[in-house]
């Protein structure tokens, strides 16, 4: 029984996806999570940032501290975890690994709901998910996290070096175009076919040492008080190389498939069925199981009010394990059996870490500033994204929309207030994480200590 | 026994694992989708052979009372494992079926006998699923039963196998020609409505 709740929890969290489209700052988050160079975070996604002066009052430069709000909801109504519990409930399981500890829900999601219609009969099977079908798009179905935090950076604006975890993991399952409109569109499981699904799985964690540098290749000219957000022209550049050390690493490629005889449900054919999955991992997880190296780029411009970023990180980062062991998993229905073959032992391996990055704009114009970003995810997704703040004396206004994974727009707002050096901000913003299509709204908060 | 009943064909039981597929697949994704249902519509009738799915009837004296097995206690493999994952609400069970008399008149009833995996359904079931006819002379008929809300069978529904059997009774009226035609089943489906028990 636990060991099906545990494949359930997994099964739907990989396909509900996790709240990785967020941003943890209000501030940013209710600008539909954009990027500018004043937010806090923008020299994480583009090395360039740091070299970038400290906005000026009109826009201000700020740390952010976001408020665990979920956390307070979690304490005040925990999920049930025992499985013999009456309320236990795998659903909820599952969206508590896809929500933020940052985010307080104020208006739930409604689950995706529909009969589920099989239709059966000699030689037709027929599975009708309704509005379910959605979860079985016509590409992959990809999840990815990439964790890079607390990132522990020292240094000058312009030269710099720190310390980080480097974790990330994906997940793409694809499935033949036979079973996907089996399964998306009803399309009813033919005879004498083969139906089949692969799934590419990946984690791996290592500890970053990384040394950087962020120079202006053209220093501000024109530009009010040096600041080129209010004008003239600057050109940044920025680049951190990272010293990768690998502590574990795993890896499986699997594929499985089956298939129907002359009669589906004939007793003289019946269902072949068949599995295999090469799994790797590195032999003996410990710090130094493996090494590598990588390099995050960052370029900004602005230009007479403009601004424009592209930041690339894990360019070329890949960490080459000493030592890793690879077994071959399979099963056969003809033959009812599982076998597991060691293919390698001890032998070394080169994985890579997923390139992510962003391309952002924006434009400011007195206290107003419009932006968009256009974000590269880990799971190789691109996520359109505008926003928009005006400042009216000490209040922000912030609106925002973006596109998430699921093709689906979402829409945020925020405001709050600055007291002197100390602001606080907060953000509502819309999201249809978990199995459903509906938007749920959550709330975020985060004091912002200003330069 | 009447000459004229044939002899059902051996049966063939229907090989499972799609069915466990499509099964776990419903049930993963019923569960926690609010107050909605797994249907399962089985069209028992394509797991007939031809020959089980036509009856010759007669010919039967006027007066006399005789019965035709159409089906003779056929196994039916059911879905495994629903038992544990669904929780059957609703079971509904439709008989069609077409008449063609050739000569004599009286009155007739075709029964659906279910029963549990292993038991002899004309025995164990002792309220089967009846449609009737009356018939007169060279004519064609037609019978069609819906019968719902039994709670027997949603019991029986969820068990991997059960048993089917099908009788025709058949009442010749006294004093008319012998009675005699041909049956033919056109509508043999069950219609199953569960909800996930899982994960409750």
């Amino acid at each position: 029984m636990l060991h099906r709740i545990a494949l359930a929890v997994i099964a739907l969290v990989a396909i509900a996806g996790p709240a990785s489209a967020q941003s943890f700052d209000a501030r940013r988050l209710g600008m539909g999570g954009i990027i500018v160079s004043e937010v806090t975070g923008s020299a994480t996604q583009n090395v360039a940032y740091r070299a970038v002066p400290k906005p000026g009052k009109s826009f201000g430069g700020y740390n952010a501290i976001p408020l665990p709000l979920g956390l307070i909801q979690y304490f005040a109504n925990p999920p049930e975890f025992d499985p013999d519990n009456p309320n236990f409930n795998v659903f909820e399981i599952a969206a508590l690994i896809g929500r933020t500890p940052w985010t307080l829900q104020l208006i739930e999601s409604e689950p995706l709901s529909s009969d589920v219609v099989i239709d059966i009969a000699q030689n037709s099977l027929a599975v009708d998910l309704g509005e379910l079908q959605r979860l079985f798009p016509d590409e992959s179905i990809r999840y990815g996290i990439s964790w890079q935090s607390p990132n522990f950076e020292f240094g000058t604006r312009n030269v710099f070096a720190g310390v980080r975890p480097q974790t990330d993991g994906f997940n793409s399952l694809d499935l033949d175009p036979a079973l996907q409109q089996a399964l998306a569109e009803g399309a009813p499981f033919e005879p004498n076919s083969v139906y089949g699904v692969t799934d590419v799985a990946q984690g791996q964690t290592a500890i970053a040492f990384t040394a950087g540098a962020a120079l202006p290749l053209v220093a501000p000219r024109d530009a009010p008080e040096g600041d080129p957000r209010r004008g003239g022209f600057a050109v940044y550049a920025g680049a951190r190389l990272k010293y990768l050390s690998g502590v574990a690493f795993w890896r499986g490629d699997a594929a499985g498939s089956f298939a129907t005889g002359d009669t589906i449900f004939g007793s003289t054919t019946p269902i072949e069925a068949s599995y295999s999955a090469d799994i790797r991992d590195a032999s003996n997880p410990k710090f130094g199981a493996g090494s590598g190296t990588g390099g995050d780029f960052g370029v900004a411009m602005f230009v007479d009010h403009f601004e424009i970023g592209v930041g690339v990180t894990d360019l070329g980062s890949s960490v080459k394990w000493d030592r890793t062991d690879l077994r071959r998993i399979t099963y056969d229905s003809a033959t009812d059996e599982n076998q597991t073959v060691v293919l390698e032992r001890d032998v070394p391996y080169t994985s890579r870490y997923p390139v992510t990055g962003s391309l952002n704009v924006a434009y400011r114009t007195g206290h107003t500033m419009v932006g968009g970003t256009l974000d590269r995810t880990s799971n190789e997704r691109w996520i359109p994204r505008v926003g928009f703040e005006t400042w009216s004396g000490t209040v922000p206004v912030r609106a925002g929309a973006y596109v998430d994974t699921y093709k689906q727009v979402q829409f945020t707002g925020g405001s709050g207030f600055k007291l002197g050096s100390i602001g606080l901000d907060v953000a509502l913003a819309t999201n249809s994480r978990g199995i459903t299509a509906s938007r749920g709204l959550e709330l975020a908060a985060s004091l912002a200590l200003y330069n | 026994m009447n000459p004229h009943i044939r002899s059902p064909r051996p049966t063939r039981p229907a090989p499972r694992p799609l069915l466990a597929f499509a099964l776990a697949l419903a049930v993963a994704f019923t569960a926690g989708c609010g107050d909605k249902s797994l249907i399962l519509r089985v069209d028992l009738l394509s797991f007939l052979t031809p020959e089980e799915q036509d009856a010759h009837y007669g010919p039967v004296p006027g007066g006399i009372t005789d019965s035709v097995e159409v089906v003779r206690s056929r196994r039916l493999n059911l879905l495994p494992g629903l038992e544990d994952v669904a929780s059957v609400s609703d079971v509904q069970l439709e008989v069609g079926a077409i008449i063609d008399n050739l000569t004599g008149a009286g009155r007739g009833r075709i029964g659906v006998y279910l029963s549990p995996g292993g038991t002899d359904p004309f025995v164990a079931d002792t309220t089967p699923i009846e449609g009737t006819f009356e018939v007169d002379g060279a004519m064609s008929d037609t019978i069609q039963t819906v019968h719902v809300g039994d709670t027997d069978l949603a019991e029986l529904f969820t068990s991997k196998e059960a048993q089917i059997g099908i009788r025709v009774v058949l009442e010749s009226t006294a004093g008319g020609p012998p009675l005699e035609g041909d049956i033919r089943l056109t509508t043999l489906r069950a219609v199953v409505t569960a909800k996930e028990a899982v994960f409750e």
